[in-house]
């Protein structure tokens, strides 16, 4: 926590440049050792599995300076089963493609369905269509987190109202592993309300003036959703979505990771 | 992990021809290998001479503009939007983009890598052959903009391609339409130059007495090499002739002989047989060609103002019939073309004849008439210009055997017959034309002919039943052409016994099949080893829709259209109705098809045909149309039991 409250500040306050690449190279060092002891604290064990050794290296491999077109992105969604993780809800499902810069590669998509441990409640059943006895035949969340994060890499990681899922993601990587995911987020709504902000005429559509739910924000946007309510039907439709973003911010002089976190960033 | 749900990328492609013809497990495996990309307005995707291209781009939402550049001027080429693609032919060829492509609206694509681009060039032969087909159409599209046929675009106009399928299924050879005009090399220029003011050509090929051409001499060569250049009339042609010549093979299709012109730039070109000259054919036919797609070969009917403009028309109507069928136009599409020009020509010439006549002197129609279409041509299946099969009834003047009115329109009628005559629609033999005073008639004489073939119905009435009861009001007042169906169905009603007449006739045709569905052919004399097409496919099937048509009261004279109106009134089952409908369609393309081939190799067209000849398919499609056609007769036997 006192890191990630420092770090913050370093990217507020304008230090002069070889000060910031020195304290965060300095971060990432101790950051590294971190990781291993979180995990050796919470497991018992000290032998790190190769598949979260990457987790390891994502801040140092981290630079800002790199364009947004040349940049890697892992564009993804979960399905839930309810709103609240402090209450017991837990991940049904995790999408997620790939993009390098504005091109979507479909091909490296990523979708698994998580045994969620517990009886679903019914509410969800409606929307998803997953239903309890579909899910017992599933990988328990450990598992899927161990594809997905050699999956991620050290790529960006992009989604719409980022937060939400990130907190099931890093529950589980804390009930999992003991340490959460070190990759930088984007949230795309962040994304629509910067981009509301510098256009306000072309968000005139919009049903209120701070609508970022994701269906209005696509319906603006012309994109029309690839099988809504699927891990990752949601992830390609927010991908199309932050294709068309990256289009827009470039226009207005965003190019860089670094400011492309500024404006969209999740900490 | 668990199986990727892309349904709807798969579908769309399933929508998208060519990918529609690739197998399921290939389309599902596709969006694995796609990349999406954005492009906003305005965007240069591909820029021409820049590097190959990587992917094949389809248009997901959006449009592009493909555009070329010559002279520092951006020619529009087209326009692509949602489910089509650009890049492939640089994706083919491996070389620069030969043309811009913009996005003129906000665009989404699909990228299909090369590799799987090439794999699945390789491995599936539909898409194979889309994309070659694909590729040398555009080489000819950009060789057109860039020799500057069509205009450069302005800052708002825009150049609309006319869809070009002719200049890939029309051969040089077909273009050919006269003898071309030779000489020998030592002829005088004065000569040539006569013979080519006597011939009405725009050049003359100099050819050996082997008839193998050395050179060519044409109109601008006159001007520009003996003219301008202060040589006399006295000159050999040998000295001012162009050589050697260009030349294509009759096999080549169009595109390649255009592109070889351009390439020579020159306006004439010879087609050559081996070493022989076979014709001359010349940027003009090109143009004519490209003005020979149906709608414009019908304007061109409306255009002329005499009988011979009209006769010159008809080569346009056969090559367009030749490019739908190659295109693979269906049976009954084809024939409502040839039907449509056929009937438009007829008015054509009727109206031309009527005013002529009135010019002469003879003066307007004394009364109302309807010109009649009989037979097949009444029933609108006419397979390019079969004989003149037609009739006109006029008001019944006063008195009725007024001469004066006869003789008009006898006159007519001989005038308008020898005018289709000379348009290339041959003479009915039985003489069942307007020209006939027999068919010349009025309204009440009509009358009482159909009115003694019901109730006489000797085999000769029966026989001008099949022709004269599908007659159809062609060209003046069609108001007399009904009053005669009404009477016709009032006439029938009241003799049904009539029905039973003609059914009885009707099933002497019957489809050539033995035990176990097994063909039958001729036996013996002309025709050995063949069956005959017509007589005992199609006739069985027009009699008998014409027969429960006429039973029904249904006015239609179209065979597919009775078809329809007679399931409709559940004489059969719907079922029925497509087999019938299908096996109608696949007989009567079969026999244009022929007629075709037949037309190619100058053999008289014929209707019998060797199934030997026919493909396995298409052997046993039309056993399934023969069983078809006996099970109508089946049916046809049943209703009308056979008069005693």
């Amino acid at each position: 926590m006192i890191n990630r409250n420092k770090e913050r500040k370093g990217k507020r306050v304008p230090y002069p440049e070889n000060f910031i690449l020195k304290t965060i190279s300095m971060f990432g060092f101790f950051k590294t050792k971190k990781i291993e002891d979180l995990y050796a604290k919470h497991t018992g064990r000290h032998d790190i599995p190769e598949a979260l050794s990457k987790q390891c290296e994502v801040k140092t491999a981290y630079d800002p300076e790199v364009l947004i077109t040349q940049a890697v992105f892992v564009v993804f969604d979960t399905e839930t089963t309810g709103l609240d993780f402090k209450a017991g809800d837990r991940l049904l499902s995790l999408g997620a493609v790939k993009m390098i810069g504005v091109r979507v590669h479909l091909g490296n998509a990523f979708y698994e369905l998580i045994d969620p441990e517990g009886p679903i409640p019914r509410s969800s059943i409606f929307i998803h269509g997953i239903t309890p006895t579909l899910a017992t035949a599933r990988p328990h969340i450990c598992d899927v987190l161990l594809k997905f994060l050699p999956y991620i890499d050290t790529a960006l990681l992009v989604a719409h109202h980022a937060k939400f899922d990130m907190q099931f993601l890093n529950r589980a990587m804390h009930g999992c592993f003991g340490f959460p995911i070190q990759n930088r987020v984007i949230d795309t709504a962040l994304a629509a309300a910067w981009i509301r902000r510098m256009q306000q005429a072309e968000f005139a559509g919009l049903q209120t003036p701070s609508d970022t739910r994701f269906d209005a924000v696509a319906a603006h946007f012309g994109i029309t959703a690839q099988d809504r309510h699927t891990a990752l039907g949601d992830a390609l439709s927010t991908a199309l979505l932050f294709q068309r973003f990256i289009n827009i911010l470039m226009k207005n002089g965003v190019k860089t990771l670094r400011q492309l976190v500024r404006i969209a960033g999740v900490s | 992990m668990v199986e990727i749900p892309y349904n709807k990328i798969i579908d769309f492609f399933r929508g998208i021809v060519p990918f529609n013809e690739l197998p399921q497990d290939i389309l599902n495996g596709l969006p694995q290998k796609i990349l999406i990309d954005y492009f906003p307005k305005g965007t240069l995707i591909l820029e021409q001479g820049g590097s190959p291209c990587d992917y094949l781009y389809i248009i997901q939402t959006g449009a592009v503009e493909k555009t070329v550049r010559k002279d520092g001027v951006d020619i529009l080429l087209e326009y692509r939007t949602e489910g089509e693609f650009f890049g492939s032919a640089s994706l083919i060829n491996e070389t620069g983009p030969a043309f811009d492509v913009r996005t003129h609206e906000d665009t989404v694509c699909y990228l299909l890598p090369k590799e799987t681009f090439n794999k699945l060039m390789q491995n599936h032969v539909g898409f194979h052959e889309y994309f070659a087909i694909r590729v040398s159409k555009l080489a000819y599209r950009l060789k057109k903009a860039q020799t500057g046929i069509f205009a450069p675009r302005g800052p708002s106009d825009t150049v609309v391609f006319r869809s070009d399928g002719y200049l890939f299924n029309v051969t040089a050879g077909d273009l050919v339409k006269r003898k071309s005009v030779t000489c020998s090399p030592y002829h005088e220029v004065a000569l040539v130059a006569k013979l080519m003011a006597r011939e009405g050509v725009g050049a003359v090929v100099v050819a050996d007495v082997r008839s193998r051409p050395l050179g060519i001499v044409t109109k601008s060569d006159m001007t520009n090499r003996i003219l301008a250049a202060g040589k006399t009339g006295s000159e050999p042609i040998r000295t001012v002739m162009s050589a050697p010549v260009v030349s294509v093979a009759p096999r080549e299709p169009c595109f390649s002989a255009l592109l070889k012109m351009a390439r020579f730039n020159c306006h004439h070109m010879c087609v050559v047989q081996g070493e022989l000259l076979h014709g001359v054919i010349s940027q003009h036919d090109f143009i004519v060609l490209q003005g020979s797609n149906p709608l414009a070969v019908i304007n061109e009917v409306e255009k002329q103002t005499s009988v011979a403009g009209l006769a010159r028309v008809i080569d346009a109507v056969d090559r367009v019939v030749r490019g739908l069928l190659n295109a693979g136009v269906s049976a009954k599409d084809v024939t409502a073309f040839i039907s449509e020009c056929n009937d438009r020509l007829t008015r054509r010439v009727i109206a031309l004849t009527e005013k002529s006549l009135q010019e002469e002197g003879v003066g307007p129609p004394p009364v109302p008439y309807c010109w009649l279409a009989l037979g097949s041509e009444g029933r609108k299946e006419q397979t390019l210009r079969t004989d003149q099969d037609n009739a006109i009834i006029y008001a019944d003047p006063e008195p009725l055997s007024d001469v004066t009115t006869h003789n008009y329109f006898l006159h007519l009628g001989e005038r308008v017959v020898s005018g289709l005559e000379s348009c290339g629609f041959p003479l009915c033999k039985g003489n069942i034309m307007a020209s006939n005073p027999q068919w010349c008639q009025p309204e009440t004489i009509w009358k009482r002919y159909f009115a003694r073939w019901i109730t006489k119905a000797s085999p000769e009435d029966l026989r001008n039943c099949s022709i004269f009861f599908d007659f159809r009001p062609l060209a003046g007042a069609a108001i007399i052409a009904q009053r005669l169906r009404a009477f016709l169905n009032e006439e029938i009603a009241t003799n049904r016994g009539f029905l039973r007449h003609l059914s009885t006739n009707a099933l002497y045709n019957g489809p050539p099949l033995g035990f176990f569905r097994a063909l039958v052919v001729e036996k013996a004399g002309d025709h050995k080893d063949k069956l005959n097409l017509k007589m005992s496919g199609l006739v069985p099937v027009v009699d008998a829709m014409r027969i429960l048509s006429l039973s029904e009261q249904i006015n239609a004279t179209n065979t597919l259209h009775r078809i329809e109106l007679v399931s409709r009134r559940q004489v059969f089952s719907k079922e029925m109705a497509a087999d019938i409908r299908e096996a109608f369609n696949f007989l009567t393309l079969l026999r244009i098809n022929h007629h075709m081939a037949q037309k190619d190799k100058e053999i008289e067209p014929s209707d019998y045909i060797d199934p030997r000849t026919l493909s396995k398919l298409q052997k046993k499609t039309l056993i399934e149309a023969f069983h078809v056609i006996r099970v109508l007769q089946g049916e046809l036997k049943v209703r009308f039991p056979e008069s005693l």
